[in-house]
């Protein structure tokens, strides 16, 4: 089976660092990193990630949420948030946002895992159901 | 005038806007009455008319005053509250640091023993987050409750170290027990403690199994962990045959003046009550303060 190939979005590098080895050992495929949003944009069209794993609070023209947003409407990728903020306020705009995982700092192999697999099962669903709807709009016309 | 009532009114609050408005009315109209009778001077008039005006700058004046009071102290409130947050998001952050620096280190040794001391130094770590966490998400930056906090650690520790092959029970029973925050890192770690012992040591071999975590409210809170394992050893004397985990757990009860009880549960397995007192922690940093002076 392929691989899920990740973009990390983060600007603290032990935790970058961190990060590529455990999604290593839970046997995903980490595709690239980022620093800051406007990185995280470059990178997504470079290494055309299947999900993209971002912090929220990030140096760059826009934070990690707006950037999930834009990502999310350009490229059609299911972003995963990882982030140490866990007051109402921001886990409401991430899921607005249209958050598809929220992972709070510090991380646990077994959350990252859960909120991983969660929001690629999820992304993958909704393609599927859009992809059914297109047929259907074109089998009636 | 009619500006002044409206700022009167605005400023003070609608209720209280509204109590000084009818007051002040009402205090003009005895007020003009009864000097209309008393004395038929022209002075009079020009006394009726300078009373209410003067009577209503020096209210509006005071609620104007109290009012950027009120603003800058809130002001002063909402930028302390965000710099809390702020801190806390901080603390949470380096804890994932120092988490992850751990992880990298343990990437390098062979022997899994070495590798299950650095993961429990970061399930130590994982356990004051999330303490850190329920406080700023809750906005209640000094007391907070542990029960909730006990049952999240339970369920994530059971989730993550049950051991291979064992079909092991969470049973959780809990009364509010609010502690303020110093005593919540205490408790969490001690929590940490006797739940990694139990998942570790008491199902060792088994197919099936109890965890049970309690936690009572009184005049003494009592944390209990209990399992329905192997036991302890007999003959077993926690000051002087425990390893760190023990010793971590008798140190802390002692830090939150509270009592360890470690023994076998007559129904089989090891049992462990942490008895701690509820004193506010008004009286507690009252009794710290003295023991401080006494060293």
């Amino acid at each position: 089976m392929k691989k899920a190939r990740i973009l990390i979005v983060e600007d603290e590098a032990i935790t970058v660092s961190a990060l590529k080895r455990e999604l290593t050992t839970l046997g995903y495929e980490v595709a690239g990193s980022a620093n800051t949003t406007d990185e995280a944009f470059r990178a997504v069209e470079r290494y055309k990630p299947d999900l993209v794993l971002m912090d929220i609070t990030l140096a760059g023209s826009v934070d990690g949420i707006t950037a999930a947003v834009m990502i999310r409407g350009n490229f059609a990728l299911p972003v995963v948030f990882l982030t140490a903020h866990a007051d109402h306020g921001t886990i409401e705009r991430a899921v607005h946002a249209g958050a598809f995982g929220y992972v709070l700092k510090p991380f646990s192999a077994a959350g990252l895992k859960a909120a991983i697999d969660t929001a690629l099962h999820k992304h993958g669903t909704e393609m599927e159901n859009r992809e059914a709807l297109k047929d259907c709009a074109a089998s009636r016309e | 005038m009619c500006y002044q009532w409206g700022v009167a009114t605005w400023s003070a609050g609608r209720l209280s806007g509204w109590v000084i408005a009818i007051l002040s009315a009402v205090a003009w109209f005895v007020g003009n009455l009864a000097l209309s009778r008393t004395f038929d001077h022209p002075i009079t008039h020009v006394w009726n008319a300078a009373m209410p005006a003067f009577i209503y700058g020096v209210v509006v004046h005071l609620l104007s005053a109290l009012h950027r009071v009120q603003a800058e102290l809130e002001e002063r409130v909402e930028r302390r509250t965000v710099s809390l947050a702020e801190v806390h998001h901080r603390v949470k952050n380096n804890l994932q640091v120092i988490s992850g620096l751990l992880m990298l280190q343990a990437v390098k040794l062979t022997d899994p023993a070495d590798k299950a001391v650095f993961g429990e130094c970061r399930d130590r770590i994982h356990s004051m987050a999330r303490l850190h966490e329920q406080l700023y998400s809750r906005g209640d930056y000094e007391n907070l409750d542990f029960a909730s906090h006990l049952q999240e650690l339970a369920q994530m520790l059971v989730y993550s170290h049950t051991p291979k092959g064992c079909a092991l029970e969470l049973k959780f029973q809990a009364d509010p027990v609010v502690v303020d925050l110093d005593t919540a890192v205490t408790l969490g770690l001690i929590a940490n403690e006797l739940l990694l012992n139990a998942l570790k040591h008491g199902f060792r071999g088994r197919d099936a199994g109890t965890l049970t975590v309690e936690l009572h409210g009184g005049a003494m809170n009592r944390m209990i962990v209990r399992d329905s394992g192997s036991g302890l050893p007999p003959d077993f004397d926690p000051s002087k045959d425990g390893k760190l985990g023990i010793e971590l757990i008798l140190g802390m009860t002692r830090q939150i003046h509270g009592q360890a009880t470690i023994e076998n549960d007559p129904a089989g397995g090891a049992c462990v009550t942490v008895s701690f007192p509820a004193a506010p922690p008004a009286q507690r940093e009252q009794a710290n303060q003295t023991n401080i002076r006494r060293k």
